[in-house]
């Protein structure tokens, strides 16, 4: 045995798909149209403009299957994407004069709702986080929720936000940063064994 | 990713394996976390830190139902047939909201099946290492346990989350839960003097062998398969060249593509050996690979780390599974321990003299211990004395 070559799955499950493979099709709408939508709430609160920007996508690449070139990241094609549509969409409406990537809301802010949390120190902590969340920037929000919860590279958030590797990896690094500076130090005190109940002392 | 020393925030958080237990713990994800922190207490304030912000962004997610990724699909579908789907606006969305966390999540995880290409477990934190004592034991991935008093079992693992439990005649089905967020973890032990076989969802045929114990997932849902074996197996790996399947020992891990052979890795032994009957298998230590063709053995000394490679009887090997021994010119001293782990009794002897025997031939396991015994003693000058469940093997002058 040579040299080995490990053959992507996305790969094929886009080969299958320009061939017109309906299967492959749908999986690729079920195996990513929840993180899409979640990514796409964030730029605008009008889901019902998020859903049809979802389905625009998903029309064009029927549409164009034919024509489209082997890709071996569906992930990062889709959430491309999706943001030039929902630039659009956010343009036609009028809301927003010649809005641009650059110049985008990012909506990202940490839930405080009660019935969410663990304890009332929780609650106040995650108040915290969230004001700590106010000062970043749209494109720090968004560079931060695309590298740990789409859990996309460095690289493919460079590709999504039309910036270079290093301007990414800044924007991650300095917002986490500011993050950090507001947590209060004595307010650490999380429940790590979930589910182990205070014993009585009496 | 197994946890490092030293970390600080940044790096918990760009670890995915720790994101994946902040938002998705499991009980084997809490061990290596909880086992974690024990070694490095001081590491406790960072982790916390950064779970809490892992946990503060994956708060305020929105969430699809099941009904909206339904609906979205059926215009997808209708606006692709009609043709025209730029002017088919979508009117009205049902709307659902108020559903948040706790759907979020488990949608997102239901959908994020690529996990990484190599599936990196702590075997050894999830062993179960109690005494695994006198019956064949089932661990099922939220700890809970069956036992079999038979002397054999045969589970079989279906794509569809049963597994069926043959004992004898009997067979007994269980429904497993069927959650493909994360990956389920069940443990079969066999202790000494029972045998069994699993057949794993992938159609993969696993037999175990006496003191044995494997550990392997209930479904594969990765880019990979990956079983964990203590002691020896016998394994016929169904094909699937995009997804390579692992066997994981203490010592060395082996990769194939779809091939039937045998791995033997006892504690108790001093080396590790694989033999192969088909296909091509890819056995990696510490410090080398080698790549096996049928009809070889290869062993690895746990000692010097070194393994060889030569050809040999494979049949020899494997031949426990259908109840057989095959021994060709095989030190009586050798042919003593299996039958030891085999009938799980004692058998002892003193004169060194038996070191330098060997014996060919065939022996029936099928047949008790005393019978297999008897064999032996017709065919070499030896004969032996049953002592309170130890048996004393002495050379004839």
């Amino acid at each position: 045995m040579g040299k080995e070559y490990q053959i992507n799955s996305d790969t094929i499950l886009w080969s299958d798909f320009i061939k017109g493979k309906e299967d492959a099709f749908r999986i690729i709408y079920n195996n990513h149209v929840h993180s899409l939508f979640r990514f796409g709430c964030h730029f605008t609160t009008n889901e019902a403009l998020v859903k049809d920007c979802i389905h625009d996508v998903f029309i064009e690449l029927a549409k164009y299957r034919s024509r489209l070139s082997v890709t071996n990241n569906i992930k990062l094609y889709l959430f491309k994407s999706l943001k030039r549509k929902i630039i659009k969409s956010l343009n036609v409406g009028g809301i927003f004069s010649a809005l641009d990537s650059e110049h985008l809301p990012f909506h990202y802010s940490i839930s405080v709702e009660e019935e969410l949390v663990e304890s009332e120190s929780e609650l106040i902590r995650y108040k915290q986080l969230n004001k700590a969340m106010d000062t970043l920037s749209p494109r720090q929000k968004e560079a931060i929720y695309l590298k740990f919860i789409s859990e996309l590279s460095y690289e493919e958030i460079g590709l999504v936000m039309k910036l270079n590797y290093q301007s990414t990896r800044n924007l991650v690094f300095r917002g986490l940063e500011k993050l950090r500076e507001s947590f209060p130090n004595n307010l650490f005190l999380l429940f790590l064994h979930r589910g182990s109940k205070p014993r009585n002392l009496t | 990713m197994k946890p490092s020393i030293e970390r600080n925030l940044f790096e918990f958080i760009h670890d995915p394996s720790f994101i994946d237990w902040v938002l998705n713990p499991t009980a084997i994800s809490d061990q290596v976390w909880e086992k974690y922190l024990r070694e490095n207490p001081t590491r406790k304030k960072e982790l916390e830190r950064a779970r809490f912000l892992i946990k503060g962004f994956a708060r305020n997610e929105k969430s699809l139902s099941d009904k909206e990724v339904s609906e979205i699909w059926d215009k997808i579908e209708h606006s692709k047939n009609s043709g025209s789907a730029r002017f088919l606006k979508l009117r009205k969305w049902s709307v659902a909201a108020g559903i948040l966390l706790i759907i979020g999540l488990s949608g997102w995880f239901i959908t994020r099946t690529n996990p990484k290409d190599s599936i990196s477990i702590d075997y050894q934190s999830i062993a179960i290492t109690s005494d695994p004592g006198t019956d064949i034991k089932l661990v099922f991935a939220n700890h809970t346990q069956q036992t079999f008093t038979s002397k054999e079992v045969n589970l079989k693992y279906n794509q569809d989350g049963k597994l069926e439990a043959k004992t004898g005649k009997q067979v007994q089905t269980e429904e497993l839960n069927k959650s493909t967020e994360i990956i389920q973890m069940n443990q079969l032990m066999v202790p000494r003097g029972k045998r069994s076989s699993i057949e794993l969802a992938d159609g993969t045929k696993l037999w175990l062998n006496s003191g044995s114990h494997a550990i392997y997932p209930v479904a594969f849902t990765g880019k990979s398969r990956e079983i964990y074996i203590e002691g020896e197996g016998y394994l016929e790996v169904a094909h699937d060249a995009l997804k390579p399947f692992f066997v994981v020992t203490d010592h060395i891990k082996v990769k194939v593509l779809g091939t039937k052979f045998d791995i033997s890795a006892y504690k108790d032994d001093d080396h590790v050996s694989v033999v192969l009957l088909e296909g091509s298998v890819q056995a990696s230590s510490p410090i080398e690979v080698q790549v096996m063709k049928p009809n070889q053995i290869l062993n690895y000394q746990k000692l010097t780390k070194k393994s060889t490679l030569e050809n040999t009887n494979v049949f020899e090997y494997v031949a426990w599974k259908d109840g057989w021994m095959l021994c060709n010119k095989e030190q009586i001293q050798s042919i003593i321990r299996k039958l030891s782990r085999y009938y799980d009794v004692k058998i002892n002897y003193t004169d060194l003299r038996i070191n330098s025997m060997t014996l060919t031939g065939k022996l029936d396991l099928k047949n008790n211990c005393e019978d297999v015994l008897k064999v032996i003693c017709a065919t070499a000058p030896l004969k032996f004395t049953i002592l309170n469940n130890t048996i004393s093997l002495i050379a004839k002058d």
